[in-house]
């Protein structure tokens, strides 16, 4: 196997470990602010170093380029619906939790 | 390497099948209308993902965008409106009906599972049939030959149905409906100033790619109606000002161009809705721009659910 696939399969497995923890994050963490931190951490790094991965394989530059405009898209709306939702529970007066 | 390669494929093809199974199943028992609405679109995205596996890849994009996306956020908003309403919860008495029907949905599953299981493994299809006309079809991908070529009737019913659903939701004389509870913040406003014009940028590039490779008309307009959405959900006065004959006129030309450019055919020797040779790309082009237009209308109507009546009757 060629270095290339080496790398691109560490990059995939790294990524998924991120989604792995955001998943776990949101089934562990104890309110909606804590569980939005751990998924949009598992989104924006997850997937960038998966996208970073499969750069690498024998695509062409084009593809590659598809891809990190994906991730680049996935970014802003992510953060934007991570935003909407934290906003909303704020606005309906959903408190934060403290460690009791 | 290959055999665990092929090993690995049959798992995950596995594991998918039986999630989505499982995901049904869930969705159909829950009480709750958020829970319900998020395993829906949770479902269509793995039925992408499904349909990316078979090879289906027009059907995957389709799927995501239409059957996950934008149905999704018309099932959020629908709940939105249903939040004051009391709840009316269905007798038991209906419980033996209920039984009368999963005996018969379960009988219907076993003829079609022993169907499947006596039919040939070899599918007879009409793919060589198909393959064999594309040269003349005016476009070098097989889905959009089949959707707008030679099954054009099919297409050209679709659009009648996503019209009359307008119509039918029109005269429900749905009240105005605000979107959001909260008001619309920097954050959202920003998003939409980049993503609205990407989504024109992008669901022009899925029209385009449609005619030689996966993507096409539903597909964009799909991707336009998220724009359109956007503009809603941040109350811009595009739909507002748009809301009288300019969406009338945008819902009906799909079907209306697709009719007369169906029509065309007939000027010559060929059948209603055929397109043959030169003249035949351009056609379909024609019709695929035009209908990408109606459809996202079409589907931004459905989201708003506002009538043109109701902007008129709030005009001074």
């Amino acid at each position: 196997l060629a270095l290339s696939a080496w790398i691109c399969a560490a990059l995939v497995v790294a990524g998924l470990s991120f989604f792995l923890g955001g998943t776990l994050g949101l089934l562990r963490f104890p309110d909606v602010y804590n569980r939005l931190h751990a998924l949009t951490k598992a989104d924006n790094v997850g997937l960038g170093l998966i996208v970073a991965g499969l750069s690498l394989q024998d695509f062409s530059i084009l593809s590659a380029a598809k891809l990190i405009l994906v991730w680049l898209l996935l970014l802003l709306a992510s953060t934007t619906v991570c935003h909407l939702i934290a906003r909303t529970a704020l606005h309906d007066g959903i408190a934060a939790w403290r460690k009791p | 390497m290959e055999e665990a390669l092929s090993w690995l494929q049959t798992t995950f093809d596995v594991v998918l099948a039986l999630t989505l199974i499982g995901f049904a199943a869930i969705l159909l028992a829950t009480k709750d209308l958020l829970d319900a609405i998020v395993l829906f679109i949770l479902f269509g995205l793995l039925m992408s993902v499904t349909w990316g596996r078979l090879g289906a890849i027009d059907i995957a994009l389709a799927e995501a965008a239409i059957g996950a996306g934008i149905t999704g956020a018309m099932f959020l908003n629908a709940r939105g409106d249903l939040e004051g309403l009391s709840r009316s919860h269905a007798p038991d008495s209906r419980r033996l009906s209920r039984l009368a029907f999963a005996l018969g949905v379960f009988v219907l599953l076993c003829i079609v599972v022993g169907a499947v299981a006596a039919a040939p493994l070899e599918a007879v299809g009409m793919r060589d049939l198909s393959l064999s006309a594309l040269p003349v079809s005016g476009v070098t991908n097989p889905v959009t030959a089949v959707l707008l070529n030679y099954r054009a009737y099919d297409t050209l019913l679709e659009l009648t149905v996503l019209l009359v659903a307008v119509v039918g939701t029109w005269s429900q004389r749905v009240p105005r409906t605000t979107f959001e509870t909260t008001p619309v913040g920097p954050v959202l406003l920003g998003a939409t100033r980049l993503l609205v014009p990407l989504s024109v940028l992008i669901g022009g590039y899925l029209l385009w790619r449609g005619s030689h490779v996966p993507g096409g008309a539903f597909q964009a307009g799909a991707v336009l109606a998220g724009a359109g959405v956007l503009l809603l959900l941040i109350e811009h006065p595009m739909p507002r000002r748009w809301g009288t004959w300019p969406l009338r006129l945008g819902l009906a030309s799909g079907v209306l161009f697709f009719t007369l450019v169906g029509l065309s055919a007939t000027l010559g020797d060929d059948p209603f809705l055929f397109h043959r040779d030169e003249g035949a790309a351009r056609r379909i082009v024609a019709i695929e721009i035009v209908a990408t237009v109606a459809i996202a209308v079409a589907l931004v109507a459905l989201f708003s659910g506002r009538s043109p009546h109701s902007f008129q009757e709030e005009a001074p």
